[in-house]
């Protein structure tokens, strides 16, 4: 009896021991599951907050090749605040340089509806007055939920 | 062993609730993504005249989404976009269906050619007539 009553009592605390790991083990793993849910959740909620468009006129685009200058004005249409830092152009499938981003309405940060001049030094490419030129606009949102939002878009403007 | 199945049990328990809290929330996240989608303003510039340095155009909201003349810019001739705000202040807002008559005053441009509206997304161009 007293035998029959340690081989038990050993076999309780072994199926202890293993329900114990396997507990652990299930909510380490769907721990894990979750959190990267949540991460590709937050991103792709910050990327459909984060928005922008082109505000100045597209047919008629300023340039000027002597000083490497192209100046385009790009709204905020998104809901996030978006980073003047963190900006990309790409003219005709080369990337340019943003030399310089100002606010038009003279505010420090760049929020709904509110419009930023950016010059542009596209070099090494050759454009002339009249010619119509594809221009593709990265812009990043401040972090949201410890995630920065992104947002591209193309449009084809014409060089005056 | 059946304290065993109970901790077992509870463990998966609680991962079918914690899998419908994240499912709920997910549900919450796709509903606002998709309400985030659906707001982009649509406009239409009727027409536009200059008569002794005033600019006086018709723009209609040809969408579903109200405009606040707030977030719309006008650029003229090419341009820095000014807010059309600080300019037209009878109203602040163009709703659905609507047509208003903006008049920009003090805007210093005279023979312009060309106006082109910008308003969150929404954008219309007309020249002058």
């Amino acid at each position: 009896m007293a035998d029959g009553g340690t081989s038990e009592l050993i076999m309780l605390i072994t199926g202890l021991l293993v329900a114990g790991i396997v507990t652990t083990l299930l909510v380490a793993s769907w721990g894990g599951l979750a959190n990267s849910m949540d991460a590709a959740q937050n991103q792709i909620e910050a990327d459909s907050k984060t928005k922008a468009s082109l505000a100045g006129d597209p047919m008629q685009v300023s340039w000027n090749q002597s000083s490497c200058h192209l100046t385009l004005y790009i709204q905020n249409t998104g809901t996030l605040e978006l980073t003047t830092v963190e900006l990309g152009v790409i003219i005709n499938g080369t990337a340019s340089t943003v030399n310089q981003t100002r606010l038009l309405s003279n505010t420090s940060v760049w929020i709904a509806g509110e419009v930023a001049e950016l010059y542009i030094c596209p070099a090494g490419i050759t454009m002339s007055t009249g010619q119509e030129i594809i221009v593709t606009i990265l812009v990043r949102s401040e972090h949201y939920k410890g995630i920065s939002g992104q947002y591209s878009f193309s449009e084809v403007v014409r060089l005056v | 062993m059946s304290i065993s199945a109970l901790i077992v049990g509870t463990a998966f328990l609680g991962i079918f609730a914690l899998a419908s809290l994240s499912l709920n929330n997910t549900a919450i996240t796709a509903s606002e993504i998709l309400e985030e989608n659906s707001d982009e303003p649509e406009i239409r510039l009727i027409n536009a005249s200059e008569v002794g340095g005033v600019i006086h155009l018709n723009m209609t909201n040809t969408g579903d989404e109200t405009v606040s003349f707030n977030q719309t810019w006008f650029s003229i001739d090419g341009a820095s976009p000014i807010r059309a705000s600080d300019y037209h202040t009878q109203n602040t807002i163009l709703f659905p269906g609507e047509t208003q008559h903006i008049q920009l005053n003090g805007t210093g441009i005279t023979s312009p050619s060309r106006i082109f509206v910008a308003s969150m997304g929404g954008q219309s161009g007309v020249s002058f007539s």
